[in-house]
């Protein structure tokens, strides 16, 4: 049973132990018709797409999407595609915000849910799924902690993470070009054009979004061994909340820590925020990364096209104040 | 007003607002005007009420807690401390026609235009420094996870501690719990560090009892002749819903109001819903509703928490009141409430204004649409801002009254 998502926090751990197939979504870019006509014009333009997507049929071998409780778009684009025909193979995973034992219980919880919202579907037993499931645990802190490793010596660069369906890892270490190091912060679209388009420019880019190494990398401070948790769905609730990137939506304390320290690591010289039109979280991250970071930042607004000429003249303009 | 005396303006407000003594001297025009007005009417009480909070957030005797619509307030009134809420905040800057300066601050320093302009307004109301300043922040997510980041923001910009609570989004009885060890340990968190202790005997009988009442002015309300006029006033007595709730100012608030509402007039206009909050700047919306004959029978941001809150267990009752916002957040429970608001209060037709960066209720517009199109209830819905006067659109509110007001007067 093929089984869709999109967002960093869906664990493909849970998804392969419970007899699943993981689909990491990337909706295609087009000209959005159909996800208009259920979202308003500010509206994430992510979900705009996703839906036409999904309505045109793209991933009609998908079985069941999982969706979280990230942002007010995304729960609505869940509630949306519920109620539409079909809708009731798709799943909620309730994300909560914060961290700490009060928050990895109750999101330990929840993944024991969704775990049983698949079990229920592919018939695969409890046993076989709970031992599986500290393996996979396991396993994924291993090559975790490798790729962070690589990650931050500077040799996983352009889109190396990107793409991996199912959550497979991506092959490592790579051999590494020169070039202007920047830090690329992105979301869900059009994220493979942006990288092409620095590296056209003879930029050497990390990128920082969650089709790529936000689903991977773990955080500075992480002991990087599996605690002695007796529960695999705890070991796996902290996996997720204490130890993997954060994203935008916080905690922001956390996630500027991380890129502070990403951006040390590698020496970059500036960020290149990319960011959908009417996201929120973006909207306030990007606040304070210009705030609290000292590195030049370009900022990139996008909506439900790609621009890739406006893209490019701002591109140019920043790396005129950058290599003068 | 040149920007650059307003500038200036501003800069003395601020200054004034941070000397303390000040304040002080406020509590000799509050007991004037106590005496001048031995029983005060609506108006007065709200304006004695308003002087208060004024010296009470601007004094700071008390730790001053910044928070959002759905923390309860009792929680914040048991612990002795002072609630303020920037969203309610907003609401009165822009009635006083003042939202233009500090929304233009924060868009000068990376607040987005197209984020909520609750939120923009309230950024750049602490850039200037003329909103109190808070001792620490407590806020929830369930109406929208924008909050969170504004709050985050806000923990940015006045360097004082975040607190959240994560409000689930289903499985009631596990968000339950979740909600009240997060209540709890929050509260001992506020002992141990700010040597706040908490009594909640007296608050929590207060809400009680104001919350009986609201009910009766909800039942009155229920009548098809009665009629809270202007349209969408009761939308100005929000603070006494949310921030004051568990004091005896709400109390008595909702007390007179329920007094008065009982000698009104009957009305024989046409009957709404109101949806989401209405647009605080002063702007014609009121008067175009009762020129077409159209009232306000309830408004969803009115519907109140039924359970009583118990000292017995405080935090599991509170709990159990932030779920409530359940009702406006939660898709399939917010368009079940909404249709059953439709008849227990027999409206004839449902009014929404669409605020411009309100993701959360605007991405429920297309479910609700259609639910409400099936019970072939009409639908009006007002696009624009309710803080930002430059997203205002007259002319289309207008017409769009009118074209409802036609259509219910056919269906007489
Ligand atoms: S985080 Fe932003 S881009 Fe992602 S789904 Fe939410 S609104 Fe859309
Ligand atoms: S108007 Fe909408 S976005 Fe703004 S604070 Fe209220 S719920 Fe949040």
């Amino acid at each position: 049973m093929k089984v869709g998502y999109f967002c960093g926090y869906l664990p493909p751990e849970l998804i392969r132990s419970a007899g699943g197939e993981p689909v990491l979504l990337e909706p295609e870019g087009k000209r959005v018709k159909l996800g208009e006509k259920y979202f308003p014009t500010p509206f994430c333009p992510f979900s705009k797409v996703f839906l036409d997507n999904l309505l045109s049929g793209s991933w009609e071998k998908v079985g069941t999407l999982l969706f979280t409780r990230s942002c007010d778009a995304s729960r609505r684009l869940y509630e949306t595609v519920s109620s539409l025909p079909g809708g009731e193979s798709s799943f909620l995973l309730d994300l909560p915000h914060e961290v700490g034992p009060l928050a990895w219980n109750y999101f330990a919880h929840q993944l024991k849910k969704l775990a049983h919202f698949l079990l229920d579907r592919t018939g695969k037993s409890e046993k076989a799924m709970l031992s599986d499931l500290e393996q996979e645990v396991k396993s994924s802190l291993i090559i975790r902690r490798k790729l962070t490793e690589e990650y931050q010596a500077g040799r996983l660069p352009g889109a190396v993470f990107l793409g991996k369906e199912g959550g497979s890892p991506p092959d490592f270490p790579r051999v590494v070009r020169g070039g202007l190091p920047l830090f690329l912060i992105a979301s869900h679209l059009w994220v493979r054009d942006l990288i092409g388009l620095l590296e056209k420019k003879s930029i050497l880019v990390f990128e920082d979004t969650p089709l790529g190494s936000r689903r991977w990398l773990l955080r500075e401070n992480t002991t990087f061994l599996l605690p002695p948790e007796e529960d695999p769905f705890l070991s796996l609730s902290r996996l997720y909340l204490e130890w993997k990137a954060p994203c935008p939506r916080g905690p922001w304390r956390e996630r500027l820590a991380f890129i502070q320290e990403m951006t040390r690591k590698l020496g970059v010289r500036g960020v290149v925020y990319f960011y959908p039109k009417f996201c929120d979280f973006s909207l306030y991250e990007l606040k304070i990364v210009r705030d609290e970071l000292s590195l030049p930042v370009l900022s990139l607004e996008y909506d439900t096209l790609p621009n890739l000429a406006q893209w490019e003249t701002r591109l140019e303009a920043f790396l005129e104040v950058l290599t003068p | 007003m040149k920007e650059k005396t307003q500038q200036n303006l501003v800069k003395f407000i601020s200054f004034l607002s941070r000397r303390k003594s000040l304040f002080t001297l406020l509590g000799g025009y509050e007991w004037w005007l106590k005496k001048k007005w031995p029983s005060p009417d609506l108006a007065q009480t709200s304006y004695l009420l308003t002087i208060h909070s004024i010296r009470e957030l601007y004094q700071r005797k008390k730790p001053v807690v910044w928070t959002s619509l759905f923390f309860p307030s009792e929680f914040i009134w048991a612990g002795s401390m002072v609630p303020f809420y920037p969203e309610i905040a907003s609401g009165l800057v822009a009635a006083l026609r003042w939202s233009d300066f500090p929304l233009r601050s924060s868009f000068q320093k990376w607040v987005s235009a197209d984020l909520c302009s609750y939120h923009r307004l309230s950024l750049g109301m602490s850039l200037l420094k003329l909103f109190p300043r808070p001792d620490f922040l407590i806020a929830t997510n369930t109406i929208c996870q924008g909050t969170v980041g504004f709050f985050q923001t806000l923990a940015q910009l006045w360097r004082v501690p975040f607190y959240l609570i994560d409000v689930p989004f289903a499985d009631f009885s596990a968000s339950e719990k979740y909600i009240s060890y997060q209540l709890e340990s929050l509260a001992q968190n506020l002992s141990q560090e700010w040597g706040i202790r908490f009594r909640w005997e007296q608050v929590f009988s207060c809400s009680n009892q104001t919350r009986a009442v609201i009910k009766d002015i909800e039942n009155l309300r229920k009548q098809k002749t009665i009629i809270l006029a202007p349209p969408t006033k009761n939308l100005d007595y929000l603070p006494y819903y949310y921030q004051f709730m568990g004091t005896r100012a709400s109390l008595s608030f909702f007390t007179q109001l329920l007094a008065q509402l009982s000698l009104t007039e009957p009305s024989s206009c046409h009957r709404l819903l109101w949806l989401h909050l209405k647009p605080f700047y002063p702007n014609p919306v009121p008067e175009w509703l009762e020129k077409n004959n159209l009232g306000v029978a309830f408004e969803e941001f009115a519907s109140l928490y039924p359970g009583e809150l118990s000292s017995r267990e405080p935090f599991s009752s509170l709990a159990r009141k932030i779920l409530y916002s359940w009702q406006l957040t939660v898709g399939r429970k917010r368009i079940s409430h909404v249709l059953q608001l439709v008849q227990e209060f027999e409206v004839q037709g449902v009014v929404q204004f669409n605020q411009w960066g309100c993701r959360q209720s605007q991405g429920m517009n297309f479910p609700l649409r259609q639910a409400l199109r099936k019970q072939e209830i009409p639908f009006l819905e007002l696009d624009g801002d309710q803080i930002d006067q430059n997203h205002r659109s007259d002319e289309q509110w207008k017409t769009r009254i009118q074209a409802l007001a036609e259509m219910l007067e056919g269906n007489r």
